[in-house]
């Protein structure tokens, strides 16, 4: 029999474990000061009205008010002398006189080996094709 | 006080742009070819004249023609460097009209054509090479690494 309440709970769990946990949010002003954060990933509530950019380097490019959104689908770079990868989301937010920025970015560590994998053997055929071609042209 | 620069590394895959990157950043070099998805984000800062320059390095991941990456990668650029393998003519054939491609995307940045790999090339492949560039690079050894990331960066602040 199915009994909403049973579910209730283990979905709110699995929410938290695997997707919201999975989710570092943050508003930044168009300084790139640090608003607000759901300080998932990394616990940002030290650095609110300080810059960004200090953490996220990368993102001093990105902030732009004309584009309404952007989207990258792999980013690698070092945090904390930590190799992480994640997508990254930025809409910008006009508010009256103000221009804010939300920028989601989303840990895809658990499926870039896969992905690295297929594009690994697809350069490495394409590479090994073309110097086989240059050395039988020899 | 520190100027900040974004310069972004693109062409084909396979060419040593993440190499070349390594190189300059680390003064590391490895053997194996490990392919970049997306964008791959270093820094380093260095001296320019009198300036200090806090480089961001965007390696950006290579793709048989630049029409196809994702133009979000751009944005914000000081400057590119074209970066082409040396010993295999498909990755300098798209040249030309690569860097016609940046241009209109990102106008008025300056762009260094890199010739990598070098070191798999003898005097006379080199004299030979039916392509134009800038520097004549080798991730491996390191030759011209340091000398085109300078001048990148020079004319990025002169820019």
């Amino acid at each position: 029999m199915y009994e909403n309440n049973s579910y209730t709970d283990l979905f709110h769990q699995s929410h938290q474990n695997f997707v919201k946990e999975a989710y570092l949010a943050f508003l930044v002003n168009d300084k790139g000061e640090l608003l607000h954060s759901n300080n998932t990933l990394i616990d940002l509530s030290a650095y609110y009205g300080e810059s960004i950019f200090q953490i996220f380097p990368f993102l001093e490019s990105l902030l732009i008010a004309d584009i309404p959104e952007i989207s990258m689908n792999l980013i690698e770079t070092d945090l904390y002398e930590k190799n992480i990868k994640y997508r990254c989301n930025i809409k910008s937010i006009n508010r009256q006189s103000e221009v804010l920025f939300f920028v989601v970015l989303q840990n895809v560590d658990w499926h870039y080996q896969e992905l690295q994998r297929v594009q690994q053997e697809r350069n490495e055929a394409v590479i090994q094709k073309e110097i086989a071609f240059l050395k039988h042209k020899k | 006080m520190t100027i900040n620069k974004k310069i972004i590394l693109i062409g084909n895959f396979g060419v040593g742009k993440t190499s070349l990157t390594r190189q300059f950043v680390y003064q590391k070099f490895s053997e194996e070819y490990l392919t970049t998805l997306g964008v791959k984000i270093d820094k380093k800062i260095t001296e320019v004249g009198e300036k200090i320059v806090n480089l961001m390095i965007w390696d950006i991941a290579g793709e048989v023609t630049q029409s196809r990456v994702n133009t979000s990668y751009y944005l914000g650029s000081n400057g590119v460097l074209y970066v082409f393998d040396a010993s295999r003519p498909s990755t300098y054939q798209q040249i030309e009209d690569d860097i016609n491609y940046v241009q209109k995307v990102i106008p008025n940045v300056p762009i260094l054509k890199i010739a990598n790999k070098a070191d798999l090339l003898s005097p006379e492949q080199i004299q030979e090479l039916p392509v134009s560039y800038d520097f004549l690079c080798s991730a491996k050894t390191g030759e011209n690494v340091e000398n085109a990331f300078y001048q990148i960066a020079e004319k990025m602040i002169d820019n």
